[in-house]
């Protein structure tokens, strides 16, 4: 298994359209000629990705720890945190929709969230960290199921139903909730990925021979 | 707008890009081991291994349990000592009914229409690879960019069936439990979510390359 033979060559992901690499304009989106898709997006604020990841991982902590409404109806009062959610679906017995819920709500966002930390601090310092590799693979693979953008519409949709029997108050855990969905969408938009696999993985002629010879 | 079917594709020259990290490789020539990425170390394939028969069974098995999801109740709500089980239509019933008609259209929009128009979608684009087509290849790439991102917020439902049961806790007054329909209905999300996965979209060019000789 080797390198192609020009390696500035980029395939299209989407019609395998091939392209020469040519050398990227900030901000400006490359797209491909045959079928729109987007080829490469340089950005400006590629350095910003370190501080949004340590917001993040702030916010995450602290709306775990907060409670996100409280419901009242004739003076009885109950709330709720992002766990009791997943711990409410297990004791009804649905314990599939639990595991999707903590997945999708808890477990992928916060892998997501610590494997940014981990690799923005490298590629701050221009290090390759160990398993640097595993885990930016793993970022791959489990970004796309932090999806807490989502549970915020399907709060918002809960809510509204209840808002007729009920008195509902806002809490901490809401406000704090809103923060993370918009910085964690910003640091995903900021992140570079190619840079990242740059760092985490270098390409030397000793990586390729050695493929060659897997 | 169609390549030159003349020029080698890439596919020939067993040239690819890795899945994951993006990286454009070489393939050896046909052997028993598995060929990785020298950067990432991830399978390397030309094209998505098994693309249509995967893509087909996962939609296949999402219609088929899209019916329990339907037919059976997602959630039970009791009000002051009333009864009422909701499937998700009829829980969208009781938001429109309610006067809340934004997000009863977010929720039908959703948890009724996208899952259904995803495998509507799917179904059509993998019906055009096999008749080898080349109607209007943008559109139709363009098409499953967009299926497959908005497949997530079919969850919309679930998440919301989730907060409600985690409230409404009050014993003898209030009570909402989810019941069996949600199960099948999130089966079917994350069904559509991975038959949008395993689809390969350049299967779709592929008919152009061939559709000359």
């Amino acid at each position: 298994m080797n390198h192609t033979d020009q390696p500035s060559l980029i395939l299209c992901p989407e019609c395998d359209q091939p392209y020469k690499k040519r050398p990227a304009k900030i901000d400006h989106i490359a797209h491909c000629h045959r079928c729109r898709a987007v080829l490469d997006h340089q950005r400006a604020d590629g350095h910003h990705t370190l501080p949004l990841t340590i917001t993040g991982i702030i916010l995450f902590i602290i709306v775990n720890l907060n409670t996100f409404v409280s419901l009242n109806i004739a003076g009885l009062e109950e709330n709720f945190r992002l766990i009791d959610g997943v711990y409410a679906l297990f004791e009804a017995g649905m314990w599939d929709l639990a595991a999707v819920v903590f997945l999708t709500a808890l477990f992928a966002p916060a892998f997501s969230l610590a494997t940014l930390f981990y690799i923005t601090l490298a590629m701050q310092w221009r290090k390759t960290p160990p398993a640097g590799r595993q885990l930016l693979r793993y970022l791959k693979m489990m970004s796309p199921w932090g999806m807490l953008e989502v549970f915020f519409l399907g709060f918002v949709a809960a809510a509204v139903k209840l808002a007729d029997m009920a008195t509902l108050t806002l809490d901490t855990g809401f406000y704090t909730f809103i923060l993370l969905v918009i910085t964690m969408s910003w640091t995903y938009t900021c992140f570079e990925w190619n840079h990242a696999w740059h760092i985490m993985a270098p390409l030397t002629n000793q990586n390729m021979t050695q493929s060659k010879n897997r | 707008m169609i390549a030159d079917s003349t020029a080698p594709s890439m596919r020939s020259l067993r040239i690819c890009r890795c899945e994951t990290c993006g990286l454009t490789c070489r393939r050896l020539p046909k052997t028993d081991q598995k060929q990785h990425c020298p950067r990432c170390h991830t399978t390397i394939h030309t094209r998505k291994p098994n693309a249509l028969s995967r893509t087909w069974a996962l939609i296949t098995a999402a219609l088929i349990l899209y019916i329990p999801a339907n037919l059976f109740p997602i959630m039970t709500l009791t009000y002051f000592g009333r009864t009422e089980s909701s499937t998700i239509v009829s829980g969208v019933q009781s938001l429109f009914k309610a006067g809340m008609w934004p997000i009863a259209l977010i929720v039908l929009f959703a948890s009724v229409i996208v899952p259904l128009l995803k495998l509507i979608v799917l179904s059509f684009l993998l019906i055009s690879i096999h008749k080898k087509t080349l109607w209007r290849l943008q559109d139709r790439t363009r098409l499953f960019r967009i299926t497959e991102a908005v497949g997530r917020w079919s969850m919309i439902d679930i998440f919301m069936i989730t907060i409600l049961a985690a409230l409404v806790k009050f014993q003898m007054l209030s009570t909402i439990e989810p019941e069996i329909g949600a199960s099948f209905f999130a089966a079917v999300v994350i069904l559509t979510i991975f038959a949008a996965h395993t689809f390969d979209p350049r299967l779709l060019w592929d008919a152009g390359v061939h559709h000359e000789k």
